[in-house]
């Protein structure tokens, strides 16, 4: 008994960086980051940044110009904010950093800087607060959180962190069923099979927790084709599944998910009406 | 059941366990070939301790991902972040693509476990093409000679301990062990004795195969590849997609096309009988 | 017409003082030829050099001349002369390669790069006349020592040799293989395939028409005389008249049932046996015979049922105590095994006296005659004045002159007051040295006629 547990706790592990490796070396370069709703007409991209994680999100609009505060809101990111009188809004909280805080801004410790950029991606700190900054097409807005007192150097270039032209043929608002190079694989979000520590949130990766803008689809799995491939098939799309298409959460069971389950089903029955044959042989 | 008719099915079962992230498509890969083993293993032969290391694979592999991973919206614990690696949120959505992952892994696995657990080791070795064939000749010996080798230790151990021999001192070691070598080698020289004999050496040699294709392994080689061939472009023109539960989970994309084509992985069930 | 023909050959070893073959001078014709000799005689190195292995795959230095089939065996490679002689070992286990039959019977034609559909053509027909056609599907490692004889003869027939030698067939095989092979034997002979066969069980071949050749000292002895078979060959059992026993009951065995792996192959045995009586154990092989000797040695525990025995040492000699020597000289085997028993340290020279053992005591057993080696491993088991020795199959591929000390050695013992349990299908060695006959098979242990007194 002792010897089959070793067996297994040297092979499992082998197989799980095997896999893992595999699909970490499969992967492709820095991942393009989502843009949906390429069709739509202007857009600003956001950059998040804390610690070691930066996370950015491109949104989209049709009015000529957008509110930072907006944009946060539509980015997807999870954030909350505090009405502070003359600035008007500021934010507390983004993607769940700090966990918990009783001040906004507080008088010690860390809290989020805002930055604005123009189209040439120089970043400068924004004088008023997110509800009072009004954006147009091609800008950026940034939140740093960073230590008070401290220097507060800006966050990441955003260059490309919303495609500078709409990519032409796509008629299709989700580019839902991926048609990306990157692996038919296990990336996950944050490298975890492959050892490595630092891989974990950056911003290598494409992503996933931007999702697509809140007014779209959150069809999962989907992964970019617009910044990097050009149009994904849309011959592909009508066979494609699932009707994730308005539900902001979960996905919704469309009927070939339906299928699937009930093929599952069946199968798990097979196996017990195998398993009491072979018994009884 | 032809052996080569088999290992295509296991090929194309890997191929489509291997080339989806998504793990529906998995779960079918999967239990169509748990369902292939159990009907179709030779007798005598359990499958208990396979599906027990998978269960544990799955395990670890839902640990390692949880543990490292700290994406996603649902969170169910957190762990100070101070701490290392592990440091942070412990979130539902990274549990879940750990089973996905595993159950990935458990069906690459069972795909190719009935090469060894329904056919007879000989046919393999039988079934290896003409450029291997010096490998499946010291293969078949292997294969042969090993049983001999466990007996004869079996039985010098028990003769020896009649003689006063105890396993427990290591010093007695050598009683046991050099005889069970010795007798080892020797038979060894013996059937290479015996396979001089009969012509071994160098020279051209041929194959001899007494590979039959019946029906029924035609059908479960055709179906077999063309489900692999066609997964494989599903997955290329982007109708079947992988599933990244972040950063909330919801319910993986499903294609008919694909579950059709891992169904297709079942036909074992319907024309081969044990 | 004569197949293969020696004249004046001469063969020593690598390394070796005398000769193993020595000026030999004979004449193989068709037909059946039985040759007889002691271990140790050169018989298994006469029969070596009809296919060439004396002198390519042992080496040593070669004299004189040897023809088989036409063609110069010192000259010719044992690949070219394998077309046409085929050769068959002692030992079952030890020489299929593939572990499936069919492919196995078809290396042979595999190594001379014969087309596929000449070899399915031919290893159909092989199988045939090996008598294991129905055989054909299954897995090698399935079979029993008897089948596995005959698929070595279906792949050496599936070259269509002019010759068949065989070293020892039997020695391994109870009654029934025996039997099956000694018939698929004559009908080989009957379709015109010349046979060569090397065997100390005569009692199997007594009936079978040829030729008889006796080999020692590395010289044939004699030739032709079909009809004649040497005295000095077949001895008659060794029967002396002997008390009853009477000695205190040294192990009992009460509804016992017994198996490897908790499956029963004996069941409901009730027995026992005293001090100083030889109970012999008789049946086919796979009925029972070792299992019942392992679990009277306390190696298996039984199922159900009880074993009782006195107290005292228990010898056991395994099937292949050959396998146990690896020190480095036989005296220290033996002294090993008595290492416990001063007194016993007497007794041992005693031993190697009685079984002859006496010139080559200090040698390496490894280096010794395969007879000699036998001898020896039986010494080093049975040292030391065991109350109670379990024996299984000790004649097995013996030649008369060690089966006669065996002999000895075991109505010493008896005399001595030890209980024995002799496992064989010799019924000679039974009928010699046994007070009572004792059949296992079937999953039964049954009393057979008690062997009388002479």
């Amino acid at each position: 008994m002792v010897r089959r547990l070793l067996r297994i706790a040297v092979v499992v592990p082998l197989l799980a960086i095997g896999l893992g490796a595999a699909s970490a070396a499969t992967h492709t370069g820095p991942a393009t980051p989502l843009c949906a709703e390429a069709a739509a007409a202007n857009h600003v991209g956001i950059v998040i940044e804390h610690d070691t994680t930066v996370k950015h999100q491109c949104v989209s609009f049709t009015s000529t110009t957008i509110l930072a505060l907006t944009v946060l809101q539509d980015s997807g990111f999870e954030y909350a904010t505090q009405l502070y009188g003359g600035i008007g809004e500021a934010v507390c909280q983004i993607d769940n950093v700090p966990a918990q805080y009783t001040a906004c801004l507080p008088s010690s410790g860390s809290y989020w800087v805002f930055f604005v950029a123009d189209a040439s991606g120089t970043w400068t700190s924004a004088a008023h607060g997110v509800s009072v900054t009004s954006l147009s097409d091609g800008d950026y807005v940034g939140f740093r959180y960073d230590p008070l007192g401290g220097a507060n150097p800006p966050p990441v270039a955003p260059r490309g962190v919303c495609p500078s032209s709409t990519p032409t043929p796509t008629p299709t608002p989700q580019p839902t069923a991926s048609a990306s190079p990157t692996p038919p694989g296990t990336t996950p979000p944050s490298g975890t099979q492959t050892p490595g520590p630092t891989q974990a949130g950056r911003s290598a990766t494409p992503d996933p927790a931007g999702g697509a803008t809140a007014a779209s689809s959150q069809s999962p799995g989907s992964a970019s084709a617009s910044g990097v491939l050009g149009a994904s098939s849309p011959a592909a799309s009508p066979v494609a599944t699932l009707g994730a298409s308005t539900t902001g959460a979960g996905g919704g069971l469309s009927p070939a998910l339906v299928i699937a389950i009930l093929a599952i089903a069946a199968l798990i029955g097979l196996l017990g009406i195998q398993g009491l044959r072979r018994r009884r042989q | 059941m032809n052996p080569r008719a088999l290992g295509a099915w296991a090929l194309a079962g890997v191929t489509i366990a291997l080339a989806t992230g998504n793990p529906v498509y998995r779960v079918l890969v999967l239990l169509c070939a748990l369902n292939i083993l159990i009907a179709l293993r030779r007798p005598g032969i359990s499958v208990r301790g396979l599906i027990v290391a998978l269960i544990v694979a799955a395990a670890i592999a839902i640990a390692t991902t949880t543990l490292a991973s700290h994406t996603g919206v649902h969170a169910f614990l957190v762990l100070p972040a101070g701490i290392p690696v592990i440091g942070g949120r412990l979130t539902l959505e990274a549990a879940f693509f750990g089973l996905s992952t595993g159950i990935g892994i458990a069906a690459a696995v069972l795909a190719a476990a009935p090469l060894s657990l329904v056919l007879e080791p000989h046919a393999l070795v039988d079934a290896l093409p003409a450029a291997l064939a010096r490998t499946g000749a010291a293969i078949g010996t292997a294969l042969n000679l090993i049983p001999g080798i466990a007996r004869s230790a079996t039985e010098i151990r028990d003769a020896q301990r009649m003689r006063g021999w105890r396993s427990r001192r290591v010093r007695e070691w050598p009683d046991l062990a050099v005889p069970v070598v010795l007798t080892a080698l020797e038979g060894s020289i013996t059937l290479a004795e015996a396979m001089e004999a009969r012509g071994y050496g160098s020279g051209t040699r041929t194959h001899y195969t007494a590979d039959v294709w019946h029906r029924a392994d035609i059908v479960v080689a055709a179906s077999a590849v063309a489900a692999a061939a066609f997964f494989v472009a599903l997955r290329i023109s982007g109708v079947i997609s992988d599933w990244y539960p972040f950063p909330d989970v919801t319910a993986p994309p499903v294609s008919i096309a694909g579950v059709v084509s891992c169904l297709a992985l079942a036909a074992p069930l319907l024309v081969w009988r044990r | 017409m004569t197949v293969a023909s020696l004249r004046r050959f001469t063969y020593r070893y690598p390394n070796a003082g005398q000769p193993a073959l020595d000026r030999v001078d004979l004449d193989v014709p068709d037909g059946i030829t039985l040759v007889a000799g002691a271990s140790g005689s050169g018989k298994s190195s006469l029969l070596r050099v009809f296919n060439g292995l004396v002198p390519h795959f042992h080496g040593g230095t070669v004299s004189g001349f040897a023809e088989v089939c036409g063609r110069d065996v010192v000259t010719t490679p044992t690949r070219v002369l394998a077309t046409e002689v085929g050769f068959v070992f002692q030992d079952p286990e030890l020489q299929a390669v593939y572990p499936s039959v069919e492919r196995d019977v078809a290396f042979g034609l595999e190594n001379i790069g014969a087309a596929p559909a000449l070899m399915h053509r031919r290893v159909g027909e092989a199988l045939e006349v090996a008598g294991i056609a129905h055989l054909r599907g299954r897995a090698v490692a399935t079979l029993s020592g008897g089948e596995r004889q005959r698929l070595a003869i279906a792949g050496v027939l599936a070259m269509r040799p002019r010759l068949v030698v065989l070293d020892e067939p039997l020695s391994q095989l109870d009654d029934q293989g025996a039997a099956a092979l000694v018939a698929t034997l004559i009908d080989l002979a009957k379709q015109g395939t010349a046979i060569v066969v090397a065997e100390h069980r005569f009692e199997k071949l007594a009936r079978v028409p040829g030729r008889r050749i006796a080999i020692g000292g590395g010289r044939t002895v004699s030739t032709d005389a079909p009809a004649v078979v040497p005295a000095a060959l077949v001895r008659p059992p060794v029967v002396t008249a002997r008390p009853q026993p009477t000695g205190t009951v040294a192990w009992r065995v009460d509804h016992l049932a017994t198996g490897p792996a908790h499956t029963p192959v004996l069941e409901g045995v009730t027995l026992e046996g005293r001090r100083g009586e030889v109970v012999a154990l008789v049946g086919p092989n796979g009925g029972g015979k070792t299992t019942l000797l392992r679990t009277l040695a306390g190696l298996l525990t039984p199922i159900s049922g009880t074993v009782q025995r006195a107290p005292g040492r228990v010898a056991f000699l395994p099937q292949n105590p050959m396998a146990l020597l690896h020190r480095a000289s036989v005296a220290a085997e033996i002294a090993w095994t008595v290492r416990r028993d001063d007194r016993s340290a007497r007794d041992a020279a005693g031993l190697i006296n009685e079984l002859g053992l006496t010139h080559i005591a200090h040698r390496d057993p490894r280096d010794l005659s395969s007879g000699e080696r036998q001898r020896a491993a039986i010494a080093a088991v049975l040292a030391g004045s065991p109350q109670i020795a379990l024996l299984d199959e000790p004649t097995r591929g013996m030649d008369d002159g060690s089966r006669d000390a065996l002999c000895r050695v075991v109505l010493r013992m008896r005399a001595a007051g030890c209980s024995i349990v002799l496992a064989t299908h010799d019924m000679n060695l039974a009928r010699s040295v046994a007070d009572r006959v004792v059949s296992a098979g079937a999953g039964v242990v049954s009393e057979l006629v008690a062997a009388g007194v002479a």
